[in-house]
């Protein structure tokens, strides 16, 4: 798991540092000095060798400090990534939780009428939301809820202080939960239809149970174990996905924020927003593997 | 069967217009050609964008970098990825592992982010685009083919092949890989769309195909911001996409349950009614 993580900064660092472009030439102009010029190179710490570089990063990655951004200068990259974190981190978490148990209502739903005609509606409506692109989403839930009906601002966001705040995140919402919702029915929904049949709800059955016992006591107890293990990967993934909607709807997330440094080259700051994402990810993997053991009494860890 | 018929028409919607778009287009994309917001009309069956350009014309060859993004990176990236995988299962401890790290650290990046850091290495054209999916692609071939050659290779017909003394590649290419056909068959149906799903977000956010030549994404990018004089171009090229999308997903759903021999029997059982509508046929 560290593994993973220090691969990839190691790949991300030495892919950076091939770049063509002089970052100290470019932050003291053309015209200065040598000495101004070798200044600004060991402030930047681009004086020393790759190894080097790289091992003093990590060892101040360690402690917290990801360094300096280029683009606004005397800024800590960590401060920028955590005013990112403070509005895509509440974000990932609602549409987590809403993708979650809207699709688990709607896999539930379906799997309990397997193969009847709500079924059938609802499979091509979730196939449907899973070919649609999310920026897509965003756009037309724009088009019709802020153009058309103006229910809903277009973008932006006032910071959490404001009591509008929410009203700007029930849009960036459905664009990112309505896909992930969809995902999770069809997942809870084959896993739930594959239990009906098998032998242990047969038993529940023919000793009297009510279906609605046997469906959320025996069969749902069993079905949630790979949706939540896949909630805790949708978790992770959004934080360094909900980028392209988070430019759909100008929001100031950590998207937003690596959009910025992609194009105006901030390295350090790149640098650390990757190391935040990867690291996301792999540590709510981790914990969903956890979690399914601790779910499943017949998975044991080794 | 179904299934099929339902996912060929899907896919060919948002696939054959721009094959012909390769060969003949109404208008030329990228002229002024009306004036500007037209709706739909017999002259431009899309109307036109916030210049004057035919809409029809711009989707169909929007599509061409779509497309040949998303074949060229899935092959790429399957390619090396079963290759990197056979190695994995049947190369050394250190190896396989090493390169399990390797694939765990490409899964781990969201494949915007890392676009975006081949954006920063190759400048923001096609090839940076085109290697990001690539790479994107790569590690689930990878896992899919290291875990079937784990599977396989202590199975009879693979150590016979290997006591008779057939080299590591041709047991890879001849014992192993046609039993793993299907599954990576159907992985790249689920890759395809997730490639084209992605190589429209990067071209709404600027990477990818620069304007004036039309992509899919960058379309609805310039749509956004003219919403209130015109919703078509907003809808047309995502339309495109999305029945592209659906239509792989439902022949990858269908290739799936085709090609698992126990689940074919079960289709081919399964439903009476299918069996006698066909029997009735003459």
């Amino acid at each position: 798991m560290v593994a993973t993580v220090l691969v990839v900064a190691m790949a991300v660092s030495l892919a950076l540092t091939a770049l063509p472009g002089d970052a100290a030439r470019l932050m003291v102009g053309p015209e200065a000095t040598p000495e101004r010029y070798e200044a600004a190179k060991r402030a930047l710490g681009l004086d020393l060798p790759w190894p080097a570089r790289f091992a003093r990063w990590l060892f101040l990655a360690l402690r917290g400090d990801l360094g300096q951004s280029w683009r606004y200068p005397g800024v800590p990259v960590s401060e920028l990534i955590l005013r990112g974190l403070s509005l895509t981190l509440p974000l990932a978490l609602l549409v987590a939780l809403f993708s979650f148990a809207l699709g688990l209502a709607l896999g539930l739903f379906s799997s309990a009428r397997f193969g009847r005609f709500p079924d059938l509606l609802l499979s091509g409506g979730t196939a449907f939301f899973l070919a649609v692109p999310e920026f897509w989403l965003g756009i037309a839930l724009i088009g019709i809820f802020s153009v058309r009906l103006r229910f809903f601002p277009s973008g932006g966001f006032p910071g959490w202080g404001e009591t509008r705040a929410f009203v700007h995140l029930v849009l960036p919402l459905f664009a990112l939960g309505l896909p992930r919702a969809a995902y999770f029915a069809r997942l809870s929904r084959a896993t739930l239809a594959d239990l009906l049949f098998q032998d242990f709800v047969r038993t529940a059955r023919a000793k009297g149970l009510d279906e609605r016992r046997v469906l959320f006591g025996h069969v749902l107890r069993n079905g949630l174990i790979p949706c939540v293990a896949a909630l805790g990967l949708t978790f992770g993934r959004l934080l360094g996905g909900a980028l392209v909607v988070e430019q759909v709807f100008s929001l100031p997330g950590l998207g937003k924020l690596a959009l910025e440094a992609a194009f105006g080259r901030d390295i350090p700051l790149l640098l650390g927003i990757s190391l935040v994402t990867v690291a996301a990810v792999v540590a709510t993997s981790t914990f969903a593997d956890l979690l399914y053991a601790l779910l499943d009494p017949r998975i044991r860890l080794r | 069967m179904t299934r099929l018929f339902w996912g060929l028409v899907f896919w060919g919607l948002g696939f054959i217009p721009v094959l012909i778009g390769v060969f003949w287009l109404p208008w030329e994309p990228t002229a002024l050609v009306a004036r500007p917001f037209l709706s739909p009309s017999l002259a431009h069956p899309m109307g036109t964008d916030w210049l004057g350009r035919d809409l029809l014309s711009r989707v169909m060859a929007g599509g061409r970098a779509s497309w040949t993004i998303a074949f060229l990176s899935v092959a790429a990236g399957g390619l090396l990825g079963t290759v990197l995988g056979g190695i994995a299962g049947l190369g050394g401890e250190i190896l396989a592992e090493g390169l399990l790290r390797l694939f765990d650290a490409v899964l781990a990046f969201p494949p915007v982010l890392l676009a975006l850091l081949l954006a920063v290495l190759l400048g923001r054209g096609l090839p940076g685009v085109a290697l990001a999916l690539a790479l994107f692609n790569l590690p689930y071939f990878a896992r899919l083919t290291h875990a079937g050659v784990l599977t396989l290779k202590e199975r009879e017909f693979v150590v016979a092949a290997r006591a008779a003394g057939a080299s590591t590649t041709r047991v890879l290419l001849r014992h192993i890989l046609p039993n793993l056909a299907s599954a990576l068959l159907v992985q790249t149906t689920a890759s395809l769309s997730t490639a084209l799903l992605a190589e429209a977000s990067l071209s709404y956010l600027g990477l990818g195909v620069q304007p004036p030549e039309p992509s899919w994404g960058r379309m609805l990018w310039e749509a956004q911001g003219y919403l209130f004089q015109s919703p078509w171009p907003a809808v047309f090229p995502a339309l495109f996409l999305i029945s592209a999308v659906l239509g792989l997903n439902i022949l990858g759903d269908f290739l799936h349950d085709y090609l698992d021999p126990q689940l074919r029997a079960f289709i081919l059982l399964r439903p009476p009614r299918d069996r006698g509508r066909k029997a009735s046929t003459p």
